[in-house]
């Protein structure tokens, strides 16, 4: 799922946006996926932390 | 202890605020970039400066977490329209603005049917009936008993800002949504997919319920805290597939549960040693503090034994210790009778069963 860095330095997401379009509409063309991710930029909750916490009331 | 650690047991408004902030950044960073992915697909307009927001000390909406993990789960799955409706969402949020209101009170009410309540409750109930072999009821409570319940939570809120004032200030930077329940199985629940709020079944009728509210608001905010530190330090690095003993549940959890609940023991603990030693109203707070203290060294004891840390989370071992023994020190100076059976504090008839010891031979790890 990871795309191929051509670039050191990651685009900021904030601003500029439009570069990574351009590189996920690239690395899709490959792929033949819509949405064509690079993990290293994504904030995944379900690893990062316990995305839940639920206690247990004993009844 | 060095209160100078970026990550600690003992609450600070300092490292609230840092953990919070780089929790913060770390989702809209990557919201900002999910929306450019998904703006690469039918060539809509990319909005992703729209959830670039300046730092401040008001609060981001809870409902911007779900959405983050929405679009994330949608992408995943290549679902070309739930990503088109989720950005119309995020549009529709980040342009009417993604901060709260600040108010030093939370917001206090029912369980609602907005879409992330929805989500968090549905998910909480399958989840609770794979854990506990039991389906958890979560319904909404009325206006009246909401009206009623607010009272007694704020009045809990007061309590935790007089004898703990630290771990208010953590709750003022954390807490902005509280929403109350009736049901049965489980009574707190916090996800970080609705970071900001916490959902508290209301207290049964023979339990004091100033004291129970007080529990359990330290107990859920120590959760969203330690999410959020994890976002600066990951503190432990077990496989999530290993399970151990949870001195909360009776259901076996990964070590990333056990740390969790052996953190948030070691905040309640705190407060009910203060309580204990300041808050001459109420004798219950001896018996919550022994049973919680049982609770902190059962945890303590699995987390020595099983979970793989990093310096901080080493750091953070220690501290429960030392929370341990100052909390035993007051146990038994107070002339509390620790070899009586006492009622669970939660009620509902059930004997409260002390776990064993801490070992001596975990005690003296490294």
């Amino acid at each position: 799922m990871n795309i191929e860095h051509n670039q050191t330095v990651p685009a900021d997401p904030f601003t500029e946006g439009d570069v990574i379009r351009e590189k996920v509409i690239s690395a899709g063309a490959n792929t033949g996926q819509v949405f064509e991710m690079d993990d290293d930029m994504i904030f995944d909750t379900a690893l990062a932390t316990m995305q839940v916490s639920l206690s247990h009331g004993y009844s | 202890m060095d209160n100078a650690a970026l990550i600690s047991a003992f609450p600070s408004k300092a490292r609230t605020e840092l953990a919070r902030q780089n929790f913060y950044f770390k989702v809209l960073s990557s919201l900002a970039y999910l929306i450019s992915v998904g703006s690469a697909q039918r060539d809509r307009p990319n909005i992703s400066a729209l959830v670039r927001t300046p730092l401040s000390s008001s609060a981001l909406e809870p409902r911007l977490f779900y959405l983050h993990d929405t679009l994330l789960l949608a992408m995943r799955a290549q679902d070309v329209n739930r990503v088109q409706e989720t950005l119309d969402v995020v549009e529709e949020v980040a342009k009417a603005g993604m901060r709260l209101k600040t108010d030093s009170i939370p917001e206090i009410k029912s369980i609602g049917d907005a879409d992330w309540e929805n989500f968090v409750v549905e998910n909480s109930i399958n989840l609770g009936e794979e854990y506990f072999k039991k389906r958890p009821e979560i319904a909404p409570v009325s206006d009246d008993v909401a009206a009623e319940q607010r009272g007694i939570v704020i009045a809990a809120l007061e309590l935790i800002q007089e004898y703990f004032p630290a771990m208010h200030e953590e709750v003022q930077g954390l807490l902005n949504k509280i929403r109350l329940f009736k049901g049965s199985v489980t009574m707190g629940i916090t996800d970080v997919r609705m970071f900001g709020c916490m959902l508290i079944r209301t207290p049964r009728p023979e339990v004091n319920a100033q004291l129970y509210y007080a529990e359990h608001i330290t107990h859920e905010t120590s959760h969203m805290y330690l999410n959020a530190a994890m976002s600066i330090d990951p503190i432990l690095l077990n496989d999530r597939s290993e399970l151990f003993t949870s001195p909360l549940r009776p259901d076996p959890r990964p070590m990333i549960g056990v740390f969790h609940a052996t953190f948030v023991t070691s905040r309640i603990v705190q407060l009910f040693e203060s309580l204990s030693q300041k808050w001459a109203v109420s004798e219950d707070t001896n018996v919550y503090l022994y049973q919680q203290l049982d609770e902190l060294k059962a945890g303590i004891n699995e987390v020595a034994k099983g979970a793989k840390l990093t310096p901080t989370g080493k750091l953070l071992l220690r501290e429960f210790e030392e929370i341990a023994e100052n909390a035993d020190r007051v146990i038994a100076k107070s002339g509390f009778d620790t070899s009586k059976v006492y009622m669970h504090r939660f009620g509902g008839g059930a004997e409260f069963k002390p776990a064993k010891s801490v070992d001596k031979s975990v005690e003296a790890h490294g």
